[in-house]
C-alpha cells in the first residue's frame, strides 16, 4: 500500500515538474487569442535533438470534442506547419490560436495537451497537459441590444438592466416604455422617434423589440443607418408620488448582412 | 396411466409454446410516403426562436438569462403565419403564404415552389414572376412528429460568418 501511494505522489511530480517545463506568452489567454507554447525538454528523449515538432490535441480532460491540431500530420510523419522553433538550448517555441488551429468553437474550448516528438516518432517527451483556454466571458451591460450584432431587417430586441443604472433614478426607476430614433447613411433622422411598450423579462430586466424595416423607411436613395434608444419609465419621488424618468441613450450600428 | 396424461399434457404444451413463438403476421406496408407528399398541406407558424450565433459560439453564459437565444413566439403575431404547399402528386407545384398579422417571414404572397432533391430535400426554393425565396428545411414532417422546421441564416455581409439565425416551426392544419 506504502508503495502504491509513493508510486502515486512520484507520478504526480513527474507530472508537475513536467508542466512546470511549460510557458506562455501571453500568461493567460481564451480560444480566440494567440499565443506562443515555449517548453523546455532537458532530461526527456528529445534533449539534444535539432529539430522538433509538436504534436498537440484539444481538451485532454474530457470536457468537449478531442480532435487533434490540424497541424500535427501522421504520427511518423509531422508535417512541416508542426514544426517548433528553437528558443534555446533544448526550448522549442510553437504559437498557435486555438480555434484556427482545432476547429473549434471558443464555446466548445476548454483545455489542451501537447508533446514534443522527432518527425519521425522516433522519440518523444512525456505529455504536457491539460493547460486551460480562458472562458470568453459574457459582460453585462446596463443596455444591451439581442443579438449583439444586428441587420435592418432583424428583430431587435432592447434590454435594460436596471441595477446596473449609472445614477440613483436608473437604479430606481421601472420601465414602461423604449424611445427609438433611426439616422440614415447621412446622420439625418428618418421619420419620427417610435416608442414602444417594455415587457418585464426578467428579474430587474425590461425588454422591447421591433423591426427596423417594419417601422422605419429610409427616403428614396437612402439606408437606415443606425439608431439610438432609451428607456423611459417613473419613479417615486419624497412625497410617495411618481415622476418621470429616463435612461441614458446607447446607439447602434447595423450589420450589413446577407 | 398417470405417466401417460403427463407425457400428454407435456406434448400439450409443447405444442401450444412452439405455436406461440410462430412470427406475427404483419401488414403490407404500402407505398411509401414521399417527403413532398408529406409536405403538401396548409401549415400555421407555432413557435419562432432567434439564436446569436457568436454568443452561442462563445458559450455566454448569463445566470437565469438566456443571451444566447430568444423565443419571438409571442413578441410578434407570428402565429398568425400561414403557408399553403400544394403538390401534383410528388411534384411541387404552387404556394401561398397569408401572414395576418404577423411579419413576413416569407416576403413572396405566391407562387411555384420546388426543392433541390425530390428524395431527400434540403431547400425549398419559393418563386414568383419577380422574387425568389429560399428555405431551408430543419426537418421533415412525420405522422410521429406532424411538425415543419425551416431556418434562415443571417450571415455578415463582408466576412460570412454566422451571426443570427431563425428557426420558425409548423404545425399542420
Amino acid at each position: 500500500m506504502k508503495k502504491i501511494i509513493l508510486s502515486l505522489i512520484g507520478l504526480l511530480v513527474i507530472g508537475m515538474v513536467a508542466n512546470a517545463q511549460v510557458s506562455f506568452t501571453p500568461g493567460s489567454f481564451t480560444g480566440e487569442d494567440q499565443v506562443t507554447i515555449t517548453v523546455d525538454v532537458t532530461g526527456t528523449p528529445m534533449a539534444g535533438q535539432s529539430e522538433a515538432y509538436i504534436w498537440i490535441w484539444a481538451n485532454p480532460s474530457g470536457v468537449g470534442p478531442g480532435p487533434n491540431g490540424t497541424v500535427n500530420g501522421d504520427w511518423s510523419n509531422s508535417s512541416t506547419a508542426a514544426k517548433m522553433t528553437a528558443a534555446g538550448t533544448n526550448k522549442w517555441s510553437f504559437t498557435f490560436t486555438g480555434t484556427t488551429l482545432f476547429g473549434l468553437t471558443p464555446g466548445d474550448l476548454h483545455d489542451f495537451g501537447f508533446l514534443v516528438k522527432a518527425r519521425d516518432g522516433s522519440k518523444q517527451t512525456p505529455d504536457y497537459k491539460p493547460f486551460a483556454f480562458d472562458p470568453l466571458i459574457f459582460t453585462p451591460t446596463k443596455l444591451r441590444v439581442f443579438p449583439s450584432k444586428v441587420g435592418r431587417d432583424d428583430v431587435v430586441t432592447l434590454n435594460y438592466e436596471r441595477t446596473l443604472g449609472s445614477s440613483v433614478d436608473e437604479n430606481r426607476m421601472t420601465p414602461a416604455s423604449v424611445t427609438i430614433t433611426m439616422y440614415d447613411e447621412t446622420n439625418a433622422t428618418v421619420g419620427a422617434p417610435l416608442v414602444v411598450n417594455a415587457r418585464s423579462t426578467s428579474d430587474n430586466i425590461w425588454s422591447a423589440s421591433f423591426i427596423p424595416t417594419a417601422s422605419f423607411t429610409a427616403g428614396a436613395g437612402h439606408k437606415l443607418k443606425k439608431f439610438t434608444y432609451h428607456f423611459n419609465g417613473t419613479v417615486l419621488n419624497a412625497s410617495g408620488g411618481t415622476q418621470t424618468a429616463t435612461t441614458s441613450d446607447a446607439s447602434v450600428e447595423f450589420t450589413e448582412m446577407k | 396411466m398417470k405417466k401417460t396424461i403427463q407425457l400428454s399434457i407435456y406434448l400439450v404444451a409443447m405444442a401450444a409454446l412452439l405455436n406461440a413463438c410462430r412470427p406475427d403476421k404483419y401488414s403490407e406496408l404500402g407505398t411509401q410516403a414521399t417527403v413532398a407528399s408529406s409536405l403538401t398541406g396548409t401549415w400555421k407558424l407555432s413557435k419562432v426562436t432567434q439564436t446569436d450565433e457568436d454568443a452561442k459560439s462563445k458559450g455566454f453564459q448569463y445566470g437565469s438569462v438566456n443571451v444566447q437565444t430568444m423565443d419571438l413566439t409571442n413578441v410578434f403575431p407570428y402565429t398568425d403565419f400561414k403557408l399553403t404547399l400544394n403538390a401534383n402528386g410528388s411534384t411541387p407545384t404552387t404556394f401561398t403564404t397569408t401572414p395576418g398579422n404577423s411579419p413576413r417571414i416569407i416576403k413572396l404572397a405566391s407562387g411555384n415552389w420546388t426543392f433541390d432533391n425530390p428524395t431527400y430535400p434540403k431547400v425549398i426554393t419559393m418563386a414568383n414572376a419577380t422574387d425568389t425565396a429560399r428555405i431551408t428545411l430543419g426537418s421533415y414532417p412525420s405522422g410521429a412528429s406532424p411538425v415543419l422546421r425551416i431556418t434562415s441564416e443571417r450571415r455578415d455581409a463582408t466576412t460570412n460568418k454566422l451571426l443570427i439565425s431563425y428557426s420558425y416551426e409548423f404545425t399542420k392544419q
